[in-house]
């Protein structure tokens, strides 16, 4: 044997062995996957016959166009309003949070402060909401509170005056649905946030104070730019889950059907497999969006 | 001559940690200060109290008189070059040179006419648009340099500016650095580890060792004269030995290798002192020669590798080794 083919030999070994090695990955990323995503997607072109209730297995844009009447476009609308509103408040309340985490506090208050974000994310998902239910509830202690400092008639007015955000109570308004996803997907956009500052180096704060910016200056004009990605990581989170979310617009707020609870319906009770598909496409295609903005916008400059 | 930097009894703690104690001296407008020592000698913490990242626990620091121990570092007319640049990564290497001005509220056109003059200064005037992760480490170390001279400050603070280049850079830079001096007239702050960095650029060099100064003196000085067996071992290379070795005092003397010559016998007019040759260690334009004097000392020789008598050497020989009583200095 001469020596080339030794060589070619042990290269074949190393690129079976890598194969090996990446094979339940690769299965699990191309068939499991991407593969049962693109079935789903697939099933979009399809169409559900109104009078027989059997899909029509012909590929067609009939069932895509369907997202764009009345009912269904005010779904999409409604969904992505709701999870703008609650990524812009997230980050609003999120950046204070992090960076006090990170240039304020102690060894021992920041331990403190991660371990108060991170707890509520051990406790089950549904106590959670029936508890804010139950919290923004007529009869609940966010009423009572209000009604002690008599801003209970202000709120309802208000309720009542911006059928927008408004409802009966803070447990069907819209402005009450806003506060539950606000508070579950909250750590997930301060996680993200909190690693970014982690990042900034603190010679560069020390240099922009050197070239004469006041802490607030400094703060707009290296900190935050160098923590964009971190927010919009923070934010591709809390946009996709409110996007997808179906249990909270049930159990919290005004009636009004969401994007996750379309597709929940549409694919169990219904039956309609092809205008389910339809919706689960529309958060696909609003994150791909936020993210060419987000480039767009010089997000990701700083990576 | 009016000072440029005046430090007065100041003492720095971290914590129990003493970092500086009772430091005491005075740059001079124009000069070119080196702060010298290894890590941890204090010399970094100097700096930084001067560009005001930290503030002094004790004592004042004045600058052209006026004390600015407890003035934030944004409104002190002094600017640094970061050891390791500091560049503002999502800015181009222009808006990083005019940033000072940017802050200071300059207006677009005259603060990028200012930055781009900068940067044809260094050199790197074709590479205003270019982000810092495009150039290398010297291109980088050059706008660090460049957007440190942008605001005109008083002092210019050099904090290990050049210990991330490779050799033959390093050497380039500190020729450029010390006709940058001679040009602005600025005050310049040097801080390093590295003995021959501060002798071949500073006018002055204070050498720090363990929170405190040393010596402060002319790099000739400092090295033809140091006053302590720290600065004699730390500026160059050092024998410190016992005169009693020798006379009939007992002080520690500093005697430089290259003064050193070895010989049977010690001629007329020299001090001298019978040794063991342990080893010889060429070095191309001379040649160390280690030496036993006895079981707790020892002394280096450096013999020009031209020199005649170094093919005799070897070890075991017992030989003296001699100098001229005037290239010995005491050490207090």
């Amino acid at each position: 044997m001469n020596s080339s083919a030794t060589i070619n030999q042990a290269q074949n070994k190393r690129v079976w062995a890598l194969l090996l090695l990446l094979f339940p990955a690769l299965l699990w990323l191309t068939i499991l996957y991407l593969g049962s995503l693109f079935g789903l997607l697939w099933q979009s072109a399809y169409r559900l016959d109104d009078f027989s209730g059997q899909i029509v297995k012909q590929v067609g844009l009939h069932t895509i166009l369907q997202l764009f009447t009345g009912a269904n476009f005010d779904i999409v609308l409604r969904t992505t309003t709701m999870a703008i509103t609650v990524t812009i408040a997230a980050a609003i309340l999120a950046l204070p949070l992090a960076y006090t985490m990170v240039f304020h506090a102690g060894k021992r208050q920041r331990a403190i402060l991660y371990v108060a974000i991170l707890a509520p994310m051990w406790f089950s998902y549904l106590v959670k909401v029936y508890g804010w239910r139950v919290l923004l509830s007529r009869e609940g202690l966010i009423y009572w509170v209000l009604d002690k400092v008599g801003l209970a008639i202000p709120l309802d007015t208000l309720l009542h005056s911006f059928p927008a955000i408004g409802g009966a109570s803070l447990a069907a308004s819209f402005l009450g649905m806003f506060l539950v996803f606000l508070y579950m997907w909250l750590p997930f956009m301060v996680l993200p946030i909190v690693a970014a500052l982690e990042r900034v180096p603190q010679n560069m704060l020390n240099a922009s104070a050197d070239l004469g910016a006041t802490p607030w200056q400094t703060f707009r004009k290296v900190t935050l730019p160098l923590t964009w990605p971190g927010i919009i990581a923070g934010g591709i989170f809390t946009f996709s889950l409110t996007l997808g979310d179906y249990i909270i617009p049930q159990v919290v707020g005004a009636p009004g059907y969401f994007i996750g609870m379309m597709v929940y319906t549409q694919q169990g009770t219904v039956g309609n497999l092809p205008l389910a598909a339809a919706f689960s496409l529309v958060p696909i295609i609003l994150i791909m969006l936020y993210l060419s903005m987000a480039k767009r916008l010089g997000a990701f400059d700083a990576l | 001559m009016q000072a440029a930097i005046e430090f007065i009894g100041v003492e720095k703690r971290f914590g129990n940690t003493v970092a500086l104690q009772n430091v005491d001296f005075v740059v001079n407008k124009g000069e070119f200060f080196a702060m010298l020592g290894p890590s941890g000698s204090g010399k970094t913490t100097c700096l930084r109290l001067i560009a005001g990242f930290d503030f002094p626990t004790a004592g004042s620091i004045k600058l052209e008189g006026q004390d600015i121990s407890a003035l934030p570092p944004f409104v002190r007319p002094v600017n640094t070059v970061f050891q390791d640049y500091a560049l503002f990564p999502h800015m181009s290497v222009l808006e990083n040179v005019a940033y000072g001005l940017m802050i200071a509220k300059e207006d677009k056109t005259s603060r990028e006419r200012k930055a781009q003059e900068l940067l044809d200064m260094v050199r790197l005037g074709a590479m205003a648009k270019r982000r810092p992760s495009e150039l290398s480490g010297g291109q980088r170390q050059r706008v660090a340099l460049a957007r440190a001279l942008a605001k005109q400050p008083k002092i210019l603070l050099l904090d290990e500016p050049l210990g991330a280049l490779d050799l033959k850079l390093r050497e380039a830079m500190q020729a450029e650095l010390k006709q940058l001096h001679k040009e602005l007239g600025l005050t310049f702050i040097l801080v390093t580890h590295d003995q021959g960095e501060a002798l071949s650029m500073a006018d002055r060099i204070a050498v720090f060792s363990e929170g405190h100064i040393e010596q402060i003196d002319t790099p000739q000085q400092l090295y033809n004269r140091p006053k302590t067996g720290f600065v004699a071992r730390f500026v160059g290379s050092a024998n410190v030995l016992s005169s009693s070795l020798f006379s009939s005092n007992n002080n520690e003397i500093a005697i430089r290798p290259e003064y050193i010559k070895l010989g049977k016998k010690i001629p007329a007019r020299h001090v001298g002192i019978p040794v063991t040759v342990l080893t010889t260690l060429y070095q191309g334009a001379y040649t160390r020669v280690e030496c036993r004097v006895n079981d707790t000392t020892h002394l280096a020789a450096h013999i020009a590798s031209t020199d005649a008598t170094l093919s005799n050497l070897t070890a075991g020989n017992a030989l003296h080794a001699y100098w001229l009583a005037e290239h010995m200095v005491n050490l207090t």
